[in-house]
């Protein structure tokens, strides 16, 4: 009897879990938030209107709270390639350079450079920057690091970023040597690059994650377990990390030895890891987070409930591309009817029901040439072709068969296995089923999906791709004769000597002439059928004003603020 | 007895190279590389990285490796993460153990008391109540059950209770930091194997309450508590414990999706991910840790059987 009674205890002591501890009375009647400093507000946000929420947000007072979306699988900026790791580095390190809320180029840890008469070599003169074991920033730390980087034996998944630096992919190929590559340490503050072309967005890279700088000691000591956990790291930006707790949640704590502290309004930065957008959905509701992402579907109900959603351009460039190894995709009039099949708009607003821009050539808006978007220097301004061209489709069509020779068209589509990703793929099976074209989906795990693209096993892939820098390059030189991220297997010698002649131009108009050439070769062959520019949707509490969402900062808190 | 569990032993011991061997290839065989991205590699990236994680040789030395670093427990370097397969469980599996054992508390508890009640009281609206309740239990999986109490306990009730006298019911959506933060996700992972329970203590005791010597220990004129004590339940429990081993796994396996929605930092979230990346060390890594743990734990029951019930023992014996 007694262990029954015992039994009976747990159960009332289980339930006494309930009434423990007191949740402290959160606000109710939540004055509404004033409204965002108009102050040096960033381009993307001075046309939504100030975000106002009637969530009040988290609780603890100088902090906030935010969906990271996953884990940061790895933190050393020497072996990084993803975005969630590069927006904790965002906050916690700094490079020569930096971004301002615009994406423009503002000094980090160099307060100064010379850049010689021929744009090959950069001379940066470092501040007195503290690293957060009290060490001095200096030059060898970004020798140190990029040196590390491009290192043949290092692991590092973004070695070619630094491939603009004279010598350095010989070095990384094993061709050259260490000693020959174009990074001289002069003095402890400064530091001269030499360039192996001239690249006009050699500053933009500076401010990128595999660019940051490495505390060589500090490296060595836990060599390959660098970064790994919150201690084994060395910071140098806004902020420090303070905890890591895997596969849940970030806090990055205000770093008081930053040289601009002071302008720094968030003392706390705590980063959830929540996959689930439904759970991250609730997480906001329940005000346990102050920012979170939003799906089509949750953006529409949060606006119905009068709440500002936020929309940033991820600058992603969406598209068909065509695989030309294939016998029917090599057909230039096949593409071009699949292409203008499309009904951009509609497939926006009912597949994507975001705020994403219909897309009629490759280089999405937010890609800068220099300081003109480069989309304003295309034919017509990027239109190369109109939507939903029923009329065309079907006339390319009938070319195409002629061409081919055959009386029906059946096509093969890859996608990945995602629920929007089927919901896309349909989409276009409709789109295409309307000019008498069938299709077949194929719907495959991501990285299956990679490997397809990777061996051209596939017809027709539903694929997007990032800027890795903000310059039109970035879109185009992938598709050179054996690039491997030249998944239509794209061989132009034409299209090639024009990227090359353009990557050792040094006169503006003269290269811009050639980037528009190639994307206008790109477009009018249809080697790719552009859909859409994505645009993500996020949500924020009352509490938090300001934060920096680009295509080149995913997330930025640097110039965020606290509504009091 | 000792040539029994020496038996079992090595049976399990033989379970978990099987395992073991059995993911080792085919996980292989899931298209696509741990490297392969959205970006293209170098060559030189490539061959660094087949190199530091042990990618560029022949599977067949691949596998001996493998088993070798398994003997003396080192499960390589996930090449995700990038830190040791061994210091991330280390990390991860105790969060997972503290959410099971609750899950497993309050199934047990609670099934064994509910099905009790409802074997007490059959016929009656208790036993209707438990038996509805059980089925939704056993029907619902526990990643809609977590998802369902997150919305409607902790965001609905929780919204509805803040300013009020009964702010101390809002419960937290996400985390596993206090006492608040784990009762949902127990319950969520608990409430399955709890209906299971419930239903299959109802039916035993059931069983147990018709059988002679209840109906003697009442003729003796035993009080209804020791009857119930003594005699019913300690008999009808000895069919739960046998599908506490099968309880055990179901806890550990629904906790991959409960842990995921409750943004708790257990082994569920790193297991999940790890095939979605081809993590090759995380996911051998994983499974072989998981086998063990069930494995340990079948044999654990294995034995109770034996200790609690000397026929199952005997009759093993006498076959073996």
């Amino acid at each position: 009897m007694k262990r029954f009674a015992t039994l009976l205890l747990v159960i009332v002591l289980s339930a006494g879990f309930l009434f423990a501890g007191c949740q402290q009375p959160a606000a109710t009647d939540s004055t509404p938030a004033p409204t965002a400093e108009a102050t040096e507000a960033p381009e993307v946000e001075a046309t939504d209107p100030p975000a106002t929420s009637a969530y009040p947000g988290t609780a603890a007072a100088g902090s906030v709270t935010f969906n990271l979306g996953s884990e940061p699988p790895k933190m050393s900026p020497i072996l990084t390639t993803d975005t969630v790791s590069f927006t904790v580095l965002r906050h916690v390190m700094e490079g020569l350079t930096t971004l301002s809320q615009t994406d423009t180029v503002l000094p980090g840890m160099a307060e100064t450079w010379d850049i010689s008469d021929d744009k090959l070599t950069y001379t940066f003169h470092l501040r007195d920057a503290k690293w957060s074991n009290g060490e001095a920033v200096t030059a060898d730390d970004f020798k140190f690091a990029w040196m590390t980087v491009l290192n043949p034996d290092t692991p590092a998944g973004y070695n070619y970023m630094l491939y603009v630096i004279k010598g350095a992919e010989a070095y990384n190929t094993g061709e050259g040597s260490a000693d020959d590559v174009g990074i001289n340490v002069i003095d402890a503050k400064t530091l001269e690059v030499t360039l192996e072309n001239v690249t006009p967005y050699f500053l933009d890279l500076c401010a990128f994650g595999t660019f940051m700088p490495v505390n060589e000691a500090f490296y060595t000591q836990f060599g390959d377990q660098y970064a790994t956990e919150a201690d084994n790291m060395l910071y140098n930006g806004p902020y420090t990390m303070t905890a890591w707790e895997h596969e849940s949640r970030i806090v990055m704590t205000k770093n008081a030895d930053y040289y601009a502290a002071d302008s720094i309004a968030i003392d706390e930065l705590v980063g959830l890891m929540i996959t689930d957008t439904n759970v991250a959905m609730n997480t906001f509701q329940s005000g346990e987070a102050d920012m979170i992402g939003l799906n089509g579907t949750q953006a529409a109900t949060m606006a119905a409930e009068g709440e500002t959603v936020q929309s940033y351009s991820d600058a992603s460039s969406w598209c068909l591309a065509f695989n030309l190894e294939n016998k029917n995709m090599a057909n230039m009039n096949l593409r071009k009817a699949l292409t203008l099949a499309i009904d951009r708009q509609s497939f926006i607003t009912n597949v994507l029901k975001n705020n994403s821009a219909p897309a009629f050539n490759w280089n999405p808006p937010a890609v800068n040439n220099g300081d003109v978007p480069f989309q304003s220097q295309l034919p017509n301004g990027g239109a190369y072709f109109k939507d939903a061209d029923v009329e065309g489709a079907k006339a390319a069509l009938e070319l195409a068969k002629t061409e081919l020779g055959i009386d029906s068209v059946t096509v093969e589509l890859l996608t990945d296995d995602s629920d929007t990703a089927k919901l896309m793929a349909a989409y276009y099976q409709a789109g295409w089923k309307a000019i008498g074209i069938e299709t077949t989906i194929v719907s495959v795990p991501f990285k299956d999906r990679l490997a397809r693209q990777d061996s051209k096993e596939y017809e027709i892939s539903s694929y997007g791709w990032g800027p890795d820098y903000n310059d039109p390059m970035t879109f185009l030189d992938i598709f050179v004769t054996g690039s491997g991220n030249n998944l239509i297997g794209l061989k132009s010698d034409d299209y090639d000597a024009k990227i090359k002649a353009a990557q050792a131009e040094t006169d503006y108009e003269k290269r811009t002439q050639l980037l528009v050439e190639c994307e206008s070769m790109l477009i009018e062959n249809f080697y790719l059928g552009p859909v859409y520019y994505r645009m993500r949707d996020y949500i924020t509490s009352a509490k938090l004003q300001g934060v920096v969402r680009t295509g080149f900062q995913d997330i930025n808190f640097r110039w965020a603020t606290i509504a009091e | 007895m000792s040539k029994y569990i020496l038996k079992r032993t090595l049976y399990a011991l033989l379970t978990l190279w099987a395992l073991a061997t059995i993911t080792f290839f085919i996980m292989r065989l899931l298209p696509g590389d741990p490297f392969i991205g959205d970006k293209a590699l170098t060559a030189t990236a490539k061959a660094a990285m087949n190199a530091k994680y042990g990618l560029d040789k022949p599977v067949g030395v691949q596998y001996l490796i493998f088993m070798g670093n398994l003997l003396k427990g080192d499960m390589g370097l996930s090449t995700h993460y990038n830190r040791p397969v061994n210091t991330i469980i280390a990390q991860a599996f105790p969060y997972s153990f503290d959410l099971g054992i609750r899950a497993l508390v309050f199934a047990v508890i609670g099934g064994i008391f509910a099905g009790s009640l409802a074997a007490l009281y059959r016929g009656t609206w208790v036993d209707t109540t438990t038996m509805i309740i059980s089925i939704v239990g056993v029907s619902i999986p526990s990643f809609i059950m977590g998802a369902l109490m997150q919305y409607f306990i902790a965001l609905k009730l929780g919204a509805a209770v803040t300013g009020t006298a009964f702010a101390f019911l809002k419960l937290p959506v996400i985390g596993f930091t206090t006492g608040k933060h784990k009762i949902l996700p127990a319950i969520a992972l608990g409430f399955g194997s709890l209906a299971t329970l419930a239903r299959l203590t109802r039916t035993s005791m059931l069983d147990v309450l018709s059988q002679d010597y209840i109906k003697t220990a009442k003729a003796k004129g035993l009080s209804s508590a020791a009857i119930t004590w003594r005699h019913a339940l300690r008999n009808a429990l000895l069919q739960v414990v046998t599908v506490l081993g099968p309880i055990a796994a179901a806890v550990l396996t629904g906790a991959f999706v409960v842990e995921n929605i409750f943004n708790i930092p257990g082994m569920g979230k790193f297991f999940v991910q790890s095939v979605g990346v081809r993590d090759y060390s995380m996911i051998a890594g994983t499974t072989v840790f998981y086998g063990a743990f069930l494995v340990v734990a079948n044999l654990l029951v294995d034995i109770a059987y034996g200790v609690i019930d000397p026929r199952i023992r005997l009759s093993a014996s006498a076959k073996g």
